[in-house]
């Protein structure tokens, strides 16, 4: 089956400025996604199209681009929908990074920043000595999957707010990047890390518009890594910058009257000198009805309540990340619609119930099949044990 | 769960064949050089001959953790100790004018209905399964293919990141590696690894092929040799799966 697809397309030669922005149509097959598309008006319309691409299936992370406005990766997205709504969509190049042609934009600075926050591990003294492999248990990693998920397609960096006005900060990905190494329990340099990622174009930067959230096409979330960091600077003791001292008020008020004191907010954060210089501001705001005048000192009727869940906090010893953590696993579920009683497959619309190995009704497993992926015996789990055969010989 | 716009949960996944791994590539030692000096490989476009002929799930990563770090860490030691490569002016002209052949060529058939045909043909005649007559056919149809590739046209005749030069550059390569496969498959009666001939030569041969093929392009053509396989620890077995 096939359909016929409008695109149009920012077209933009660097050696020479010319931009414009041109309209295609073709026929593609039902399934095409917008990269297989680009393929279709590259290969049959027009050879001087520019875009990047390699491996076509979300590993490689090279056609980043962006679809009316917002980044996409192009073979994630698929066209029927977007077809049978009848939409044209503009493509154009990613945000926040030079144009070198069409579709294809200069990432330089992107892995410049990269290199930046030491994208490798730097193991610390606790190292077995004797040349062994240093494994870990699984769980011990779970915390930095989302991060490790990265592919550096830079979709996040393209709709980076902060870096709009300050194209120095280190951004999304190399700052999500940085967690995966600060979260890693092998790493030696965690709270040297800290420190250069808390300096004037670090994590503080972020205006938390969650834009790099929304546009991941992987789900690393860099906004909800770039929260992890500050809370682990946190509690490393690093709140020399105004963020810190921001987000440490904001828990202050919470805990002591239950209520965010607002007034006390710019004192506790940018300290006296600037305060005072904020005054007229503040009377501004005042006179406009945004601020009140005089702060009615009071305390919340339930602050109990928050007492104890910052009591909580302490005694489960889940600070820092760890508390960030918990509660990505937490809202995951809910946005999962997980219910323990609830099954997937009994959704109306759901596609008919697959058999899953050994389960009542599923054709018989090969014997010693391995469905082609070559098998997992305990010697490739654990380091030194003799590599053990299959009985029946094979690989 | 969503992979290519799909929630298998709810709609069927559109199946078809991909490359996953392409097996065998350029020759190189364990520190990634080939026969060219001062020319390094690594990952898949490397054949350092770990892998026997199939490679399995997972073992591809050796690619690039192990000989990957062994190829960089060797390309930067010769290339530290030799600043400069003369390469011989007449060899530099060929590439440039071949560049500009392809440039200022004004018609002429697109790649992609070569690259196409090229794929299709491919996988009919030389995939899964493999019969004499088929890849003797197949060959034919290279030959046929780099005739007319000798007319492809570039539509782009830009300098800044012209990707229809470049593949159509690269197309030239895959007509060639095509044909250098289909002449080492041919000659390799038996089945091994991924080369399966279950209907001539179903079973494997190790007194006559246990040995790598090696190609190379003399004048305008592969050219077919062998090297022995060292082997160490793991002697070959039959497939019982």
């Amino acid at each position: 089956m096939a359909m016929r697809v409008g695109l149009k397309i920012w077209r933009y030669d660097s050696s020479t400025g010319d931009r414009a922005l041109r309209e295609y149509e073709v026929d593609a097959p039902e399934e095409a996604t917008l990269l297989d598309v680009l393929d279709i008006v590259k290969d049959r319309v027009d050879g001087t199209l520019a875009y990047r691409k390699s491996c076509r299936m979300m590993i490689c992370g090279s056609c980043g681009m962006r679809m009316d406005g917002g980044a996409v990766l192009a073979c994630k997205t698929r066209m029927l929908p977007i077809v049978e709504a009848g939409h044209v969509p503009v493509i154009s190049a990613m945000g926040n990074l030079p144009i070198v042609k069409d579709l294809v934009v200069d990432m330089s600075p992107f892995w410049s920043k990269f290199r930046a926050v030491g994208p490798w591990l730097q193991p610390g003294y606790d190292q077995p000595q004797d040349g062994r492999e240093y494994v870990i248990a699984q769980e011990r990693l779970n915390h930095v999957h989302k991060e490790a998920l990265c592919i550096n397609c830079g979709c996040c960096v393209s709709e980076c707010n902060a870096m709009e006005s300050d194209p120095e900060f280190l951004g999304p990905q190399a700052l999500a990047k940085g967690f995966r190494f600060v979260g890693d329990p092998r790493e030696g340099r965690v709270v040297e890390r800290l420190e250069e990622y808390n300096d004037e174009h670090g994590i503080w930067q972020c205006t938390r518009c969650y834009f790099c959230n929304e546009r991941c096409p992987k789900g690393v979330d860099p906004r909800d890594a770039i929260a992890k960091l500050g809370a682990e600077s946190v509690k490393a003791g690093i709140t020399r910058d105004m963020g810190a001292k921001h987000a440490l008020w904001f828990a202050r008020s919470a805990e002591t009257t239950g209520w965010l004191r607002e007034e006390e907010l710019i004192p506790k954060t940018q300290g006296w000198v600037s305060t005072i210089k904020q005054m007229k501001f503040a009377m501004s705001l005042m006179s406009h009805g945004k601020a009140r005048p005089v702060p009615i000192p009071h305390t919340a009727a339930d602050v109990d309540e928050a007492r104890k869940l910052r009591s909580l906090v302490r005694e489960q010893g889940v600070s820092g990340a760890m508390g960030i953590v918990q509660g990505e696993h937490a809202l995951a579920a809910l946005g999962h619609g997980f219910e323990p009683d609830r099954d997937p497959y009994d959704r109306e619309d759901a596609f008919p119930r697959p058999y899953l190995p050994g389960e009542n009704g599923a054709p018989p497993t090969p014997a010693g099949g391995d469905a082609g992926m070559g098998s997992r015996t305990q010697a490739d789990v654990t380091p030194g044990a003799e590599p053990t055969r299959k009985p029946e010989g094979g690989a | 769960m969503v992979f290519a716009g799909i929630d298998p949960i709810y709609e069927p996944v559109p199946v078809r064949p991909g490359a996953h791994y392409h097996m065998g590539g350029v020759e190189t030692d364990s520190d990634g050089l080939t026969e060219l000096t001062g020319l390094y490989a690594a990952g898949e476009v490397a054949c350092v001959s770990v892998h026997g002929a199939n490679r399995l799930g997972g073992n591809s990563l050796m690619e690039t953790i192990t000989f990957g770090r062994r190829a960089g860490r060797a390309a930067a030691e010769w290339a530290l100790s030799h600043t400069t490569i003369e390469v011989p002016e007449a060899v530099e002209r060929d590439a440039e004018r071949e560049l500009q052949t392809l440039l200022e060529r004004e018609s002429g058939e697109r790649p992609w209905q070569i690259r196409d045909e090229l794929g299709s043909t491919m996988l009919e005649n030389f995939g899964v399964f493999r019969e004499e007559q088929k890849m003797l056919r197949q060959l034919e149809i290279i030959d046929d293919l780099r005739e007319r590739y000798e007319n492809v046209y570039v539509e782009d005749k830009g300098e800044v990141f012209n990707s229809d030069l470049t593949q159509a550059i690269e197309l030239g390569y895959l007509l060639d590696v095509a044909a250098c496969m289909l002449q080492a498959g041919v000659a390799r009666k038996e089945s091994r690894g991924a080369h399966a001939r279950p209907h001539d030569y179903p079973d494997r041969d190790d007194e006559n092929f246990l040995k790598h093929s090696i190609t190379r392009w003399v004048d305008d053509g592969p050219e077919l040799s062998h090297k022995d396989v060292r082997m160490t620890r793991w002697q070959p077995e039959a497939r019982t799966y």
